[in-house]
Parts: C-alpha cells; structure tokens; sequence
C-alpha cells in the first residue's frame, strides 16, 4: 500500500509538532546545556523542520515492502516518539531518541524503503529502551 | 396589416410571460462578478512559491533547491487552475449581467419602417409600441439567459466541487499554512541564536528583537491571507452549490438573500487580501 496524499500532510504535520517539542526544549533548557548540545539539537530542530515542509512531495506514493500500510505505521512512530520526547528528563536520551527521528526523516528524504524500514525498527527499540 | 405584424410579437410576448416572467439574475450577477474579483486576487500563490526560497536565509545550510523547483511547478498548476476559475466566473457573469445585448437598434428599425407606411398612427403610440417590443426582447433574453446559466450550472458544478474542496484547498489550506508555520518557526530560532549564542550588545539586542517583530508581523499577515483565501475558497464553493439547487428558479427569494449575503462575505475577505 502506497503512501497518500493527506498521510504525507499528517507525516508533515507530525514532523513539524516533533520539532516544536524540541524547540521548546530548547528555549526552556539553552543555558542548562552544553554548546555542542545545544547545536545538535538545533541541527535536529532544522531537519525535522525541513521534513515538515517536504514530506508532502516527498512521503507520497512511498511503498515500504514490509509495511502492510506504511503510511499509519509512521504517523503511529512519529506520534509515540514525540510524546517520548515531551517526557524526557536527561539531555543523553533526548539526544538518542531525536538522533532516531532524524535518521527515519533521512531515510524519508532519500525515499529509501529498506532504509525506512530499518530506522523506523531502530526508533521503536530506543523508544522501548530510553526511561522516562 | 398592422394588426397581422402585431401577432407573431403577441404570441412571442405570451409564450415568453409563461415561461419566464422576466427572471432577475441581479444576484447571480453580483455572485459571479464578486466571485472573479476574488478568484483574480492569486498573489497568494506566488507568496507560496517565495517561501522556501525566504526560509534559505534562516536557514542556509538546508538543501532546498530540488523543493523550491516542485513548488515553481505547483504554483504553475494552481494559477492555471486558479485561472478556468477566473473563466467560468467570467462567463457566469456576463451571462447574467443586465446589458448582454441592446436592443434600441432593431426597436427603432421597427418603429421607423410603421412610421413609413403612413398610417396615421400617432408617435405616443409607435413609441408604446416599440417600449413594447423591447420588453418582449428583453424577456426573451433573459429567459434564455436563465436557461444557459441553469444549463451551464448543472454541468459545472461537480467539476467546480471538486476543485474548490479538494487538492486546491488542501495545497492552501494545509501547505501554505505548513510553511508560514515553518518559516515563523525559523525565523524565531534564527533571532533567538543571535542573541543566545552571539551575545550582543544590549542596543544590538534591541534592534534585533524589532528586526524579529517586523518579519513575524509579514508572517502574520500572509496567514491572515490564509485564511481569507480558504474563506473564500469555501464561500464560492458554497454559492455555486446554492444556484445549483436554484438553477430552475434563479431569481427565488432564498437564493437572492443567500447569494447577497455570501457576496457580502467575500467582498470582506477580498479586503483582508487586499491589506495582507
């Protein structure tokens, strides 16, 4: 099953609520973190932005061979991984759990199935592994 | 000889009575022509295709070249779309308009060629007759006016539904709204990293922060053009969908009252538009 037009929209629009998260992460905590922190943060903010704007053109029409319906099991991922992020306390796991996000938006990007499939497993098991 | 000339006008006159009664298009008119003022106002959608290329600045080390080209390609599309919109529009209120054909021309031909035939008949009543004859031309039109635009309305409207309420809304609606969020989103980071991180000077800081206000200030107004644009999106949607359930009685009491009151909305919206 192939990735719709209004999937794609709801993919962007997760994206963009993803790196709201981190946003605001980011003006509560810049003066409590380190600069390089603080910049890879940023550098994930931008990413998941820009997937936000491109995911429309981007996301649609993807088929993902083991992914019956593709396009709600990323929304599904995407979801879960920004409230994951809403609840983290420490900067190490908030920056393992966005670096995943951010590979999966790559893979997104690169309109790679394999590489989709495989970020996308790699993000749920961190999720299941960071603590809260 | 007179009296023989009067009856084919007569049976014209009855006929056109009984079918038509003059049907009023005043509000089709001032629908449609209030509809095309609004579909003309597209620079909305050139304010999409700038987007990524104003979010370059906030961001210069993303790769948005491939992205800015797919939306030259849709803006391309959208003001073609945009533009058999303007068309039908267009058509509509021509068709419905008041002064589609003059008449005073074949009136006085009429007129002048009884006058010749010297009967006698008195000026006041020739020029009752000719007022008389007008009104028979003038109902017959607009009777034929009433029946192409109910014609034209019934084959229109599914395409036209289509259009304003599918993909168009939803690249407005949903996209452009996207990426004034995005770039609202950057361009509060971009000043917020210039004060965080570069450390300026306190008037630096100030100027900044005013620089920041104005930019945000543009932002807000293009989706307050947003909105306006999906507002009247919907509002024409929303008219079109009355006079097809009118077609058959397009000057009826509802239909005037809903067709006036949307033109109303609209002309707001096109003012919102106009100030963004």
């Amino acid at each position: 099953m192939k990735i719709t037009p209004d999937q794609a929209r709801m993919i962007a629009d997760e994206f963009m609520d993803a790196a709201s998260v981190i946003d605001d992460y980011l003006d509560a905590n810049y003066k409590n973190i380190a600069r390089e922190e603080y910049e890879y943060l940023n550098e994930s903010f931008k990413t998941l932005m820009r997937m936000s704007s491109f995911a429309t053109t981007m996301a649609v029409d993807l088929s993902i061979e083991e992914m019956e319906e593709p396009g709600k099991e990323l929304l599904g991922i995407i979801k879960t991984t920004k409230e994951k992020i809403k609840t983290l306390k420490k900067i190490g796991h908030m920056i393992r759990v966005t670096a995943g996000l951010v590979d999966m938006a790559g893979a997104i990007a690169a309109k790679d199935p394999g590489a989709i499939f495989k970020s996308a497993k790699n993000l749920r098991k961190t999720i299941k592994e960071e603590p809260a | 000889m007179i009296l023989k000339r009067c009856i084919p006008w007569f049976l014209l006159l009855t006929i056109v009575l009984m079918t038509a009664s003059c049907t009023n298009l005043k509000a089709v008119n001032e629908w449609s022509k209030t509809s095309l003022e609004a579909s003309q106002y597209n620079r909305i959608v050139s304010t999409y295709a700038d987007t990524l290329q104003r979010i370059k600045k906030y961001d210069p080390d993303g790769l948005y070249a491939g992205q800015i080209d797919i939306r030259k390609k849709q803006v391309k599309a959208l003001n073609e779309i945009l533009g058999i919109i303007t068309d039908y529009m267009a058509a509509l209120s021509v068709l419905s308009s008041d002064s589609t054909i003059n008449y005073d021309k074949d009136v006085d031909t009429l007129t002048k060629s009884i006058k010749e035939l010297d009967s006698g008949i008195s000026n006041d009543t020739l020029g009752a007759a000719g007022s008389l004859v007008k009104t028979i031309l003038e109902a017959s039109a607009k009777a034929y006016q009433a029946k192409e635009i109910s014609l034209i309305v019934e084959s229109a409207d599914p395409h036209l539904q289509t259009i304003l309420n599918g993909e168009l809304k939803s690249i407005i609606d949903k996209d452009f709204r996207r990426d004034l969020k995005f770039e609202k989103k950057m361009m509060d980071r971009f000043y917020d990293a210039l004060v965080q991180q570069g450390q300026p000077s306190p008037a630096a800081q100030m100027a900044i922060q005013e620089w920041k206000e104005y930019r945000m200030a543009q932002n807000a107004k293009r989706v307050k053009a947003v909105d306006a644009y999906v507002v009247i999106l919907s509002k024409v949607s929303k008219g079109h969908a009355k006079l097809y359930e009118s077609r058959d009685d397009l000057d009826a009491i509802e239909l005037t009252k809903d067709l006036f009151s949307l033109v109303k909305d609209i002309r707001s919206e096109i003012k919102i538009l106009i100030e963004s």
